[in-house]
Formats: structure tokens, C-alpha cells, sequence
């Protein structure tokens, strides 16, 4: 058969078209590296530092030219990046989307343009995706919600289900991944009657930022004992303001695990945390691709459950909050 | 003027009070000394870069690249430490760094006319990278922990960031008081080409005013690290820049030049930290506090924008008015000679 093609036309089939390439991909799909555009909200947070390695090693064990593109949390700069990635025609794109709704119509583009779309972390909106002619192949994820729950899960065992509790949130208002964290935080944590959350301040993802916050929110609730920081950023400022303040005997801290090299262990009034892989989710993503690039057909959503870590146990160093 | 500008920074110290009161009054927290500390300690950055940024606003210049070296000089002096070298020395080099920023800043705007917007914005963007270059978005742990003095120790029980910005605070406002670098600042920004004339050495000016500005970052990024207690390449990218701005003018910096005391930017940082703090404190949605924060700037810029359109009106009157005086005099008028 390749003999034959050979000879028709000048056409030299590429290594991974005699393997067989999925019908009806892009063409840069049985080119010789097929390039993947990789879109990433930022490279500030360590998460997707994190995860731009695994794509990176993941890309060069699986044949791929990954082809990285930073957002710098602007969606306008994630729209133009999709534009880019139509025009060169990838073979497929791996999209981090800054948000549910525009990442919902960058994969309506995509698929108009006939290039595979895999979801990561941002779950899109299947029915608008649906009526606007769109298609996703596979959405990869965290379960953001099962981590927040594990986190309150976590706080109600270590503290006593059914103990007076006034928490606090050091969260990220503006960030639709962070609230499905905080509403799963919140909606446990509630089943102990005797709890309440107080009020939510933004940490902007940033330590220095939380630790300001997260004083003045304790400073105006002398009686909160416990924090949810549902980022790792947010951990290490919070972790700070509790020093600061010199409450680490009453204030319980629970969250998205800092990363192990800013807070070495869960000891004092860290008292534990839920983390997340995300080399692994670029890696296996990925991984993903090229199943389906070659033929095999993959699962719609792969929801992977967030390890819960605490006092005692050591958080891995690839894990983060 | 200069009564004009008393009334003003009176009038930002009333409605400090006036906000300190409202708060006091919703929340019983807010008032205490535990959180009158905080809000002093969390203010102290932002009155550092204030201070860099009132000098360069007395110009009729700014300094967008404030918030970025505050991360540069912080990751440069955990680099340091890490290195070998003690923390005084690392943390007087990371300072030098911003220093050296803000003079390569001064001297491209001078040499170059380019606007002081585009060059330090240029200038945020190189000291926001060098970080990200360096760690690859990762945090540096502190190499030696005496460096932690700096933002977490104290001095007769006054926390020493607090003390170093009544020391930088009480030094500007006497450089600019008291020294021939202060005025040729104060006349730069009045009028550029007057002082041009009268033998201000524009460059020396413009290039020291940068390069202090740059020192005033560097130091804020080496406590805020110091306060961290680890190096992040995230560190004062937050509101910090804007929060600076927004204190200097409000305090009765002038956007326009010429005209604002580092006492008035400090009542400025004052009542900005006082309105960030509180409503946190009070528990306001971190929806609304933007808003809030804008209404109040659009208020103190509003009135700055009125003020130095007044003062361009009241420049113009009196040149007219010598003007017609010289003309009725019979000395003749040269219409060339009409200022901008």
C-alpha cells in the first residue's frame, strides 16, 4: 500500500500515517512532528509552570512539537492565540481556557476549522458548545469540587464534626475554578450545624497579597478558627498572617496544597490540604492526544481525584494547590 | 498656592478620619491597636513606592516599573543569599539594582525624549521578566534568616518596616524641603523650560529623581521579601502600583508637576491602606472594593485635574497681565515669548 501511494503523485507517507492517522484530522497530524498549540492561562502561578513541564516531556516522548502560548490571564490574548493556531492549522489543540464561557467559543472556532479540541482544568459549556456547532473530544480535570469538599471533610474529622467553627475563605472571587472549590468547601463544611463562613477575601493568587488579606479578615473576626485557602499561594500568605498575628494555637488552616519547596511540611496550624498533579494532567493529556490522533477512541472526561494530605504526611513535589 | 495645598492635605486628613469613624462604627475590630499595626505594616510598601513615585510625579514624570522591581529586587536578593553573601550585602545590591534601573530609566528619557509613560513601562516589563528568568516562576527560599529582621523584627517594639518608612518618609520630605536638588525638582516640574533657563541641570534632575525612584522600589521589594520570609517573581504585581499612584495624588501630588509634599502623599497612603484594611475588616465583597477605591481616586484626580488646570489658568492670567502692564508702559510686547 505505501508503495502505491508513493508512486501516485509524489506523496511520501509520514511514520505515523503507516501507524494510521485518525480520518479527517488536520494534515499536520501525519506530518513527521505534528505540532500541538498548547494554550496556558500563565506561567505566574506555579500550577502551570508545573504543568507546562509535563506537556513539554509528555510532547517529546509522544512525537509532538508542543507549541506553548501564555495568556497572561487576558482573554483577548487567548482569542488571538486561537486565531493563531487555526491559521498555522495544528494538528490539535490542549486548551486551558481563562474561563468556561470564551474557552466554550474558542472550541467552536476550533472545530469549525476542523482542528480537535481537548479541555483542560476549564470544563467548557457542552450545550452552548453544542449549539454553536462546536465539539470537544475530551475534558481533563481536577475533581475541583471533590477537593473542596475533601478539604472541609478533612477540617470536620481533625476538628470535630459537630465543634464550633467560623471559617473564613481566602479565595479568588473573580475565578470560576476557584469558586466550585469554595462552594464544595462551604456546602461540607455546613453540614456541621454548628458552622459558619464568615466572608471570602481575594488573594489575587498571590502570597503577599493573601497575607495582607487574610490579617484584616482574622483582625475582623476575632473568632474565626479556621481558614480555606483554595490556592497554594493563598496557603503560604494565609499560613503567614496566622504567624503574624500569633494565632496558630486557635486558627485552623485547610486548602489547595503550597507547593512542598514554600511550605515544607503540614505542621502547626496547617492542617492539611488537597493537592493537585498538574504535570500529570499535561502529561496524560497529552498522552490523550495521541490515542486519539492514531485512532483510539478516548473517554469524553477524565476527572481525577485530588489527594488529601495532612499533618504527619508529606506532600509530594509535584503537587500543588 | 502653598495655602491652597495645606487646606488640601487638611482636608484628605479629615476625610481619613471621617472613613476611620464610619469603619470604627460598623466594626469594633477595626479600631484597635493590633489592627492599627497591620494596616501600618501592610502600608508600608505602598508608602515606599509612593515616595518613588511622588518625586518623579513633582517632575511632571511617572514610574510604571515601581511594582515589578519590587519583585526584581526581592528574587535578586534571595539569589544573592543563596549564593553565600550576607543579607545586608544582598540586601543592599538588590537595592542598588533598582536604583540602577531607575537611572538607566531617567537617562533614556532625558537623552531620548521619550515620555516617561513609555520607558518605564518598557521598564515594568524587563524587571517583571528578570524574576521569571531567573526562577522560572518558582519562589527562592531565604538563604539566612537574620534577613528576616527586616520585615518581621522590630525596633523598641515599632516593626521595623513601619521604621523605615518614617526614616525614607522624614529624609524625602527633607530633601525636597531643604536642598537645591529639591527645588531644581519642584521647578522642573513648574515649568520646564523656566527652569531650563534659570541653570537647572535638567539631566542631573531628571536621571537622580529616576534613580531614587528605583531605590525606593528596590528597598520596598527587599521588605516585602523580608516579609514573606521567601522570594516569589509574583511579589508587588499586584495593586501595589496603582495603590501608589493613587496615594501620591490624592495626597496633593500633582500629575502636572510642580506641586505636593511626601507629607500629603503620606496622609494619601494613609487613608488608601485605611479603605483597603477596612473593608476587609468590615467584610466588604472583594466585588465592590475596586469601586470603592476607583470612586475615591476619580474624586482626588478630579480635583487634581481642576487644580492643575487652574494653575495653567492662573499662569496664563499673570503672564498676560505683565504682559499688558508692559504694553501700557509703552515697552512693547514680543508675541513669541507667550509660555505654553
Amino acid at each position: 500500500m505505501v508503495a502505491l501511494v508513493v508512486g501516485m503523485g509524489n506523496f511520501m507517507p509520514s511514520a505515523s500515517q503507516a501507524a494510521g492517522i485518525r480520518a479527517g484530522l488536520p494534515a499536520d497530524c501525519s506530518s513527521a512532528k505534528p505540532k500541538i498549540g498548547v494554550i496556558l492561562p500563565n506561567l505566574s502561578n506555579p500550577y502551570y509552570v508545573a504543568m507546562q513541564k509535563g506537556i513539554i516531556a509528555s510532547a517529546a516522548t509522544q512525537g509532538f512539537q508542543a507549541v506553548i502560548s501564555i495568556a497572561n490571564d487576558d482573554v483577548n490574548q487567548q482569542q488571538s492565540q486561537v486565531d493563531t493556531f487555526i491559521q498555522t492549522k495544528v494538528c490539535a489543540v490542549y486548551l486551558n481556557a481563562i474561563g468556561s464561557a470564551p474557552g466554550t467559543q474558542f472550541a467552536i472556532s476550533l472545530t469549525k476549522a476542523g482542528i480537535p479540541v481537548f479541555a483542560v482544568n476549564v470544563f467548557l459549556d457542552l450545550d452552548a458548545l453544542k449549539a454553536g456547532g462546536g465539539a470537544v473530544v475530551q475534558q481533563l480535570g481536577a475533581d475541583q469540587a471533590g477537593g473542596g469538599s475533601l478539604s472541609a471533610t478533612q477540617a470536620l474529622k481533625i476538628l470535630g464534626k459537630d465543634s464550633n467553627m467560623v471559617a473564613g475563605i481566602v479565595g479568588v472571587p473573580g475565578n470560576v475554578t476557584t469558586n466550585i472549590r469554595d462552594a464544595a468547601f462551604t456546602k461540607t463544611l455546613l453540614t456541621n450545624k454548628n458552622a459558619k463562613v464568615m466572608q471570602t477575601v481575594d488573594s489575587q493568587v498571590k502570597p503577599d497579597v493573601a497575607q495582607k488579606v487574610t490579617a484584616e479578615m482574622l483582625l475582623g473576626n476575632p473568632k474565626m478558627n479556621v481558614i480555606f485557602a483554595d490556592t497554594g499561594p493563598g496557603v503560604v500568605g494565609a499560613l503567614l498572617a496566622i504567624k503574624e498575628l500569633k494565632k496558630e494555637k486557635t486558627v485552623a488552616l485547610f486548602g489547595f496544597c503550597a507547593s512542598s519547596a514554600d511550605v515544607p511540611r503540614i505542621a502547626g496550624a496547617y492542617k492539611g490540604c488537597v493537592g493537585q498533579e498538574p504535570k500529570v494532567y499535561g502529561a496524560k493529556t497529552i498522552e490523550q492526544i495521541k490515542l486519539y490522533i492514531t485512532g483510539t477512541d478516548v473517554p469524553k472526561q477524565i476527572l481525577v481525584l485530588t489527594p488529601g494530605y495532612v499533618a504527619g504526611q508529606r506532600v509530594p513535589s509535584d503537587v500543588i494547590g | 498656592m502653598k495655602i491652597k495645598n495645606f487646606i488640601n492635605e487638611v482636608r484628605i486628613l479629615l476625610v481619613w478620619a471621617l472613613i476611620v469613624a464610619i469603619f470604627s462604627f460598623i466594626s469594633p475590630n477595626f479600631f484597635q491597636p493590633t489592627n492599627a499595626i497591620v494596616l501600618l505594616l501592610n502600608g508600608s510598601i505602598i508608602a515606599l513606592i509612593t515616595l518613588s513615585q511622588s518625586f518623579v510625579l513633582l517632575t511632571g514624570g511617572i514610574d510604571l516599573s515601581t511594582g515589578a522591581v519590587i519583585s526584581m529586587t526581592g528574587i535578586i536578593a534571595a539569589s544573592f543569599m543563596k549564593s553565600g553573601l550576607g543579607w545586608y550585602l544582598s540586601a543592599f545590591l538588590a537595592t542598588l539594582f533598582g536604583a540602577l534601573l531607575g537611572t538607566f530609566n531617567g537617562l533614556i528619557i532625558h537623552y531620548f525624549g521619550i515620555p516617561p509613560f513609555i520607558v518605564t513601562f518598557a521598564a515594568m516589563g524587563v524587571a517583571s521578566s528578570i524574576p521569571m528568568i531567573i526562577t522560572k516562576a518558582q519562589s527562592i527560599s531565604i538563604a539566612d534568616q537574620k534577613f528576616l529582621w527586616l520585615g518581621q523584627g522590630s525596633i523598641l517594639g515599632l516593626p521595623v518596616p513601619i521604621a523605615i518608612v518614617f526614616l525614607c518618609a522624614i529624609l524625602a520630605a527633607l530633601v525636597l524641603k531643604s536642598t537645591i536638588f529639591g527645588t531644581h525638582i519642584y521647578a522642573l516640574g513648574g515649568n520646564r523650560q523656566a527652569a531650563r533657563l534659570s541653570g537647572v541641570n535638567i539631566m542631573k534632575t531628571t536621571v537622580l529623581v529616576y534613580a531614587l525612584s528605583g531605590f525606593f522600589a528596590g528597598l520596598a521589594g527587599v521588605v516585602a521579601t523580608s516579609r514573606l520570609g521567601v522570594a516569589y517573581p509574583q511579589t508587588g504585581t499586584g495593586d501595589q502600583l496603582f495603590y501608589s499612584i493613587a496615594s501620591a495624588v490624592v495626597g496633593g501630588v500633582s500629575l502636572f508637576g510642580g506641586i505636593g509634599k511626601i507629607r500629603g502623599a503620606m496622609t494619601g497612603v494613609l487613608l488608601i491602606a485605611t479603605i483597603s484594611n477596612g473593608m476587609n475588616v468590615i467584610a466588604v465583597s472583594s466585588y465592590w472594593q475596586p469601586l470603592v477605591i476607583g470612586i475615591i481616586i476619580l474624586a482626588g484626580v478630579g480635583f487634581d485635574g481642576k487644580r492643575g488646570a487652574a494653575l495653567e489658568k492662573e499662569k496664563k492670567t499673570k503672564f498676560i497681565t505683565k504682559l499688558l502692564k508692559k504694553n501700557s508702559d509703552g515697552h512693547g510686547a514680543n508675541p513669541s515669548n507667550n509660555p505654553k
